[in-house]
């Protein structure tokens, strides 16, 4: 029988929620009473998962107050509402695919179970007694909600009406004495809706949670309408404050490499100039990157390595006899061949893969070019002359007694060129805008009719582009040799800075890095020298992973990158 | 049709809940043990056991450390190596400045110390996953080797930072030969695998996987994500560490910083990717497949070569050998990405079934 509604536990009052300018929830008040069913209803993005998500704590609520059971809330973690006994429910199954039906269950338990990891790895004390009392436990719920055939079977294979019972047999496993469904019935066929309003009902009946339930879908079944045990309120003051919660914020405040004291040395001038143009450099590496990125998503680990494939090319090319010209010509068709079948014969199959399983391929498809490339044009060490001299030059030196190299002023120079076109490419061509159409929403433009597997053929073309002039910069350098990838690999500490989808992030970002690097070698070995003994040469080769490293600790999201926010 | 598991039926959650449900598994089990521990030490040469069978070991060790963290876990890192360098010059600095301190506690403490480093580059997980985790993890890999090179009190002032591993001696015992050092590494590793095995199977292992598998729902049942990703990171780099001084001290005997390269950071990626991530066996099987691979195409290939009258240089042989890491690593990604393991698991279920179809 069911219990009779008492007092109110919940109350919220006057409730806002803005993320950036959006505003998601406008002075919202409403309150739940114990063992009672409430249910707040309203169309799409009226704010309802907000409403939720404020309640357990993911999103903080900027205006308005909670009391549950009587106090204050103060601002919380999500994890909190889970030791106040609330739980939930999502409106996109947030399930944990990697684990079977009865793993899932038992983790709603977790709050419960005190041991700690050492007596697990022993399998010692309360560990064993643990895991059977509750085991105990979760088997009732699977008994309540039917679903004892499928205990050991991996979620990731159930059709979507069970998976939606087993999210509740996970929230129940924590028995709750608040339990937050959002639209539980989405989605699903009628019996199915059937199944789960019985359920919710002897929830409420059998054990007197109180229920807090999302739909907008009143009509598809009887049971849970007004008078069939629901109260509802449609007349809360709650605005439908309209859109969705999402926020493109781009922040703006970007500082420049550290403001600089006027400590005259042009020595300290000549080592950020010539640490800013090297980060030129590492900005061409990047670009290859973000390109890539942006238009497939994927992350290339591979760019460092087809800089070296590029440069090699080139030297390779040209040893067996060819010109430069010719052999900028046909490296550019390696690469561009390389692009394309890299595309076809490995991303393209791996579609629906997890982004990270993308990453993985891209760090085999690095070895593989480690190996190839040498395999074909020799792994010497080599020069490569494209007819700029590295030296100082002489207007500077003379004026200011600053050593500039003249390669590293042309390099720098070509890079913003290509950085020029590559924007007005983007912006103003007919490809450029399929480009970003695809970075956009895969889907969508396809269904629009752009041929998805052309234009990232494209992509993998242009970035093999970026990586040719990179690898002959970078080569005509510091010579066409295999530690050239490790150079390579310093873009990815730029792009972090950047942010990955920025192309002037890129740039920026190269920037800081080139400067700082140079100058922490400069400046950082005779400190540590001083203060420990000893030679502390090689700074460069760490400093610019822990700068980003320390960076991400502020912004994780880079410095142009867009903020992320989780929906749920 | 190995075997039929069919009228074993369980009666308490216990029996149901055990390493091993299936009565032939822990026979099998227990039958390999003792062919390892009893077996191969009659029959294996002495190469058997320094060139293969101890770095195969110390490797599954390792790839067994990063498949917590990142096939349990799902936080990326490329930085093993450097975790297992933190842990071979902690092991060499408490056997040297610590009178009398057993080569076991030395051993757990390096595992402790690569944790503490471990659990410091993790605090970036906090904020941050997937690649940029993956780029961060890169900082401990450089850094930690720089330190390593650079700070001579770490290797006693040894020159670029060479440390070469004392002996080993437990209650008396000097493990001196291959065949005792074989059997002290796996009897470390069979402790460490039943304890991760152990660790996967409860609310500590279900933890990671939560995390793993959706983030903000796990922090909504109540699982703390800071405190379960930093454990992640300690007991993986735990597993590394410890890993890191078996490696120096019953395998090469004397490191160097450069040793523990990205390079191998990388390797033992490939162990996990070729495995099977997110699991036990996957570590041991990914392991053997890496170090057997370069043995395997070391031997064929020149004979290969001498069939064709290729001119095969030893350099083309190790470019060879990348180029195929890198294509099987692509391939395993595509074809089947739980890996080996994976592979191992359907057969089974084939052979269960064998000789019918379904």
């Amino acid at each position: 029988m069911a219990k009779k509604i008492g007092d109110v536990i919940l109350d919220l009052q006057n409730i806002s929620l803005r993320f950036g300018g959006v505003k998601a929830l406008t002075d919202i008040s409403f309150d739940v009473r114990e063992h009672e069913i409430r249910a707040i209803i309203g169309p799409n993005g009226a704010g309802k998962s907000s409403m939720l998500n404020v309640i357990n704590g993911v999103y903080h609520p900027q205006e308005g107050k909670v009391f549950w059971r009587g106090s204050e809330r103060k601002k919380m973690e999500p994890h909190m509402a889970a030791q106040q006994n609330i739980a939930r429910t999502f409106q996109n199954i947030a399930l944990f695919k990697g684990m079977s039906v009865l793993d899932n269950i038992m983790t709603g338990r977790i709050t419960k179970m005190k041991s700690t990891f050492l007596e697990h790895a022993l399998w010692f004390g309360r560990a064993k007694n643990e895991e059977l009392e509750h085991r105990k436990k979760v088997e009732e719920v699977i008994d309540f909600l039917e679903i004892q055939h499928i205990r050991k079977t991996p979620v990731g294979r159930l059709p979507y009406g069970l998976q939606k019972r087993v999210e509740l047999g996970r929230a129940l496993a924590a028995e709750p004495s608040m339990l937050l469904l959002d639209e539980p019935m989405a989605g699903m066929n009628v019996e199915e809706k059937q199944d789960m309003c019985r359920f919710i009902l002897d929830v409420n009946d059998q054990f007197g949670t109180t229920i807090v339930l999302i739909e907008h879908d009143m009509g598809g079944d009887g049971h849970l309408r007004p008078g069939g045990g629901a109260r509802l309120r449609q007349e809360d003051r709650r605005r439908l404050a309209g859109r969705r919660e999402e926020q493109r914020r781009r922040d703006q405040g970007l500082s420049g490499p550290g403001s600089l004291r006027r400590r005259k040395m042009e020595f300290f001038f000549e080592v950020l100039i010539g640490g800013l143009l090297s980060g030129v450099m590492y900005a061409l590496v990047a670009l290859g990157f973000v390109l890539i990125y942006k238009a497939s998503g994927v992350f290339n680990f591979a760019q460092g390595a087809m800089v070296y494939l590029a440069a090699l090319s080139v030297v390779g090319i040209m040893e067996w006899g060819a010109p430069l010209w010719l052999a900028v010509i046909l490296a550019f068709g390696i690469m561009t061949a390389f692009g394309i079948g890299t595309e076809k014969f490995v991303l393209r199959k791996l579609v629906n893969q997890p982004p990270i399983a993308l990453f993985m391929a891209t760090i085999g498809l690095t070895f593989f070019i480690e190996g190839l490339a040498p395999m074909i044009f020799g792994s010497d060490p080599r020069a490569l002359d494209i007819g700029i001299v590295d030296e100082p030059i002489p207007y500077i030196l003379d004026n200011w007694n600053m050593v500039i190299s003249k390669f590293d002023l042309i390099a720098a120079g070509v890079a913003a060129l290509l950085v020029t076109v590559l924007a007005l490419f983007f912006q103003y061509t007919r490809i450029g805008r399929a480009l970003r159409a695809v970075a956009d929403d895969h889907q969508a433009a396809l269904s629009i009719g752009i041929p998805l597997q052309h234009i990232w053929a494209i992509v993998w073309g242009v970035a093999g582009f970026v990586a040719l002039v990179a690898g002959m910069m970078w080569g005509a350098r510091n010579g066409v040799q295999f530690a050239l990838t490790f150079t390579a690999l310093k873009a990815l500490p730029v792009l972090i800075l950047g942010g990955f989808t920025s192309v002037p992030g890129a740039i920026v970002g190269g920037l800081i890095i080139g400067a700082s690097e140079k100058l922490a070698e400069i400046y950082i070995p005779p400190v540590m020298q001083d203060l420990f003994g000893g030679n502390f040469g090689g700074i460069e080769g760490w400093f610019p992973y822990v700068l980003a490293l320390l960076f991400l600790l502020v912004r994780p999201e880079g410095l142009f990158g867009e903020k992320h926010i989780d929906r749920v | 049709m190995l075997y039929r598991e069919a009228g074993q039926f369980k009666t308490t959650y216990a029996a149901d809940q055990q390493l091993f449900p299936i009565r032939q598994d822990r026979i099998g089990v227990l039958l390999l043990l003792a062919v390892a521990f009893f077996g191969v030490p009659l029959f294996a040469s002495e190469y058997w056991f320094s060139a293969i069978l101890i770095p195969f070991l110390i490797f599954s060790l390792a790839a067994l450390g990063l498949n917590i963290l990142t096939g349990y876990a799902g936080q990326l890192s490329l930085g093993t190596a450097a975790f297992m360098a933190v842990g071979a010059y902690a092991a060499y600095n408490f056997q040297l400045r610590i009178e009398g301190i057993p080569i076991l506690v030395s051993f757990i403490g390096a595992g402790l110390v690569a944790a503490g480093v471990g659990i410091l580059f993790g605090l970036p997980s906090l904020r941050i996953k997937g690649f940029y985790l993956a780029v961060a993890t890169l900082a401990a890999q450089f850094f930690i080797v720089w330190c390593l090179t650079k700070f001579p009190w770490l290797s006693n002032n040894s020159s670029s930072g060479v440390i070469s591993a004392q002996n080993i001696e437990i209650l008396g015992f000097a493990f001196n030969t291959p065949v005792s050092k074989y059997l002290l590494v796996l009897a470390i590793v069979v402790v460490m695998a039943l304890a991760a095995k152990n660790m996967v199977r409860s609310s500590t292992g279900r933890a990671w996987m939560a995390v793993r598998d959706m983030d903000v729902a796990a922090s909504v049942i109540g699982i703390r994500l800071m405190r379960t990703k930093l454990l992640a990171f300690a007991v993986s780099s735990f597993y590394c560490g410890v890993a890191g001084a078996l490696y120096a001290y019953c395998y090469l005997g004397s490191v160097e910083p450069d040793g523990f390269s990205l390079d191998m950071s990388f390797r033992i990626l490939f162990m996990i990717i070729i495995g099977g991530v997110g699991s036990i066996l996957g570590s041991f099987l990914g392991a053997a497949f890496i170090l057997l691979l370069p043995i395997f195409l070391d031997i064929t290939l020149p004979a290969l070569a001498g069939v064709f009258g290729l001119p095969f240089s030893s350099a083309t042989v190790s470019h060879i050998q990348i180029l195929v890491f890198g294509a099987l690593i692509m391939f395993f990604l595509i074809v089947e990405p739980h890996g080996l393991a994976r592979l191992w698991q359907i057969a089974k279920e084939k052979l269960r079934l064998w000789p019918f179809p379904h």
